[in-house]
């Protein structure tokens, strides 16, 4: 006998997951993308793409804040969103992945502040007021700047990319 | 003297009769044992499971109908519904739950004459023991109870509808007007009071049961013990707890 095809389950009938889960992966192939562009020039040392190594990087940030809101749009309770970290259950790939994503917003983020610290740095010498307080946030009220520093900086900015293409990989 | 002893009889009459009334009160009123759940230790001595009998079913669709009311169930979407399965001559076949079978079953697929097999099948949440739903969940506001249910936690889910993709049964769905997941409870706010779920005792035809299946006595153990049964999809390793009695390989 033919398998009993063409039959929906009554409540299958209704698709929960529409376009805002499929916006959400698009979303994120363009930031991990734009990472691995910038690892290009930080990591593997390709000259060609040092014009737009760090735009690769702030713009992979600047998707990567905002990625998640159209999972948020797609919640039946959005005010509950962070439950998925405050009370995490293991055993789902979606709770799981919300640390995957946390620790890689982590990393772009001192990857950012790393590759811009010289220029933070100069622009909290060259400023005033209310500027210079904000400027002095970021750099965490350190001022040193020489080439010692800035070797340690672009050392760290080729670390950090090496363990993190792994889950640039994992994005895609 | 006469008079006195028509007066007694007719008063004895009246007794008895009032007394027959009172009495079957007692004698028919359910007489189930009331559980009492007082610790968690008592929730161990329960594993709620269930039967449905495929050849009794008359797809009446009572069981929809009474779960919509009992549970609030909103419209187009099912706790439990009723499918139709349909094989004609050449062997083809045909499913169907139009409104999850809540109006019944009023046209036929096929004409009458070509129908060689025919039968129902109420499906519900199969309250697995390694359900994916509850593995799924990110937030674990899907969990097992202690007594084997399956339920969500509605003050902690985020409605991301994960378990709803999830569920290979198609038992679980997203109650838009609060945004959360739903699905079948097997009545947990009924069984705990000794009561049959709303399907159940809304059956005209007993083809569902429900009961413990850690209790040797019940009656849902003895039914397994006495016929044949499957479960749906049991390649998929969720070990439901939803036996089907006269289980039709067609049905899915």
């Amino acid at each position: 006998m033919s398998p009993a095809d063409n039959y929906v389950f009554p409540n299958e009938l209704h698709i929960t997951w529409t376009v805002m889960i499929v916006l959400y992966p698009y979303i994120t192939g363009m930031v991990a993308g734009a990472f691995i562009v910038s690892s290009f020039y930080h990591v593997f040392g390709m000259e060609k793409l040092k014009p737009v190594a760090k735009f690769a990087l702030v713009s992979s940030l600047a998707f990567l804040l905002f990625a998640t809101v159209p999972l948020l749009m797609h919640l039946g309770r959005p005010d509950r969103a962070f439950n998925i970290m405050f009370t995490p259950s293991f055993t789902s790939a979606m709770s799981g992945f919300g640390f995957v994503y946390s620790f890689y917003l982590i990393i772009v983020v001192l990857e950012v502040w790393l590759s811009y610290r010289a220029d933070l740095i100069n622009k909290y010498l060259n400023s005033r007021g209310i500027a210079k307080f904000i400027y002095n946030i970021v750099i965490l009220g350190n001022t040193t700047d020489n080439e010692e520093t800035r070797n340690l900086d672009k050392k760290l900015v080729c670390l950090y990319p090496a363990r993190l293409c792994r889950f640039s990989f994992w994005f895609d | 003297m006469e008079n006195l002893d028509r007066r007694r009889f007719i008063k004895l009459g009246i007794f008895t009769s009032a007394g027959v009334l009172v009495g079957s009160f007692f004698a028919f009123a359910n007489t189930d044992k009331k559980i009492e759940v007082e610790s968690y230790d008592d929730l161990l001595k329960y594993d709620w499971g269930y039967i449905i009998d495929t050849s009794r079913c008359i797809g009446c669709g009572s069981c929809v109908r009474a779960c919509k009311m009992e549970n609030n169930v909103p419209d187009n979407y099912f706790r439990t519904w009723v499918e139709r399965y349909e094989i004609d001559k050449n062997e083809k076949v045909r499913v169907d739950s139009p409104k999850g079978a809540i109006e019944s079953f009023k046209e036929n697929n096929f004409p009458a004459e070509d129908i060689v097999k025919a039968f129902f099948v109420p499906k519900l949440c199969n309250h697995c023991y390694d359900s994916p739903c509850v593995q799924v969940c990110p937030v674990g506001a899907s969990y097992d109870t202690p007594d084997k249910v399956v339920l969500i936690d509605k003050e902690h889910c985020v409605g991301c509808g994960y378990c709803v993709q999830a569920c290979p049964y198609g038992c679980r769905y997203i109650d838009h007007e609060k945004g959360v997941a739903d699905k079948c409870t097997f009545c947990y706010h009924r069984i705990h009071k000794g009561l049959a779920p709303a399907c159940v005792n809304a059956c005209p035809r007993n083809a569902r049961i429900y009961g413990n299946l850690k209790d040797p006595d019940s009656k849902i153990r003895k039914m397994l013990h006495q016929r044949k049964y499957g479960t749906l999809k049991p390649d998929l390793g969720t070990n439901p707890k939803c036996f089907y009695l006269e289980l039709d390989m067609e049905i899915k």
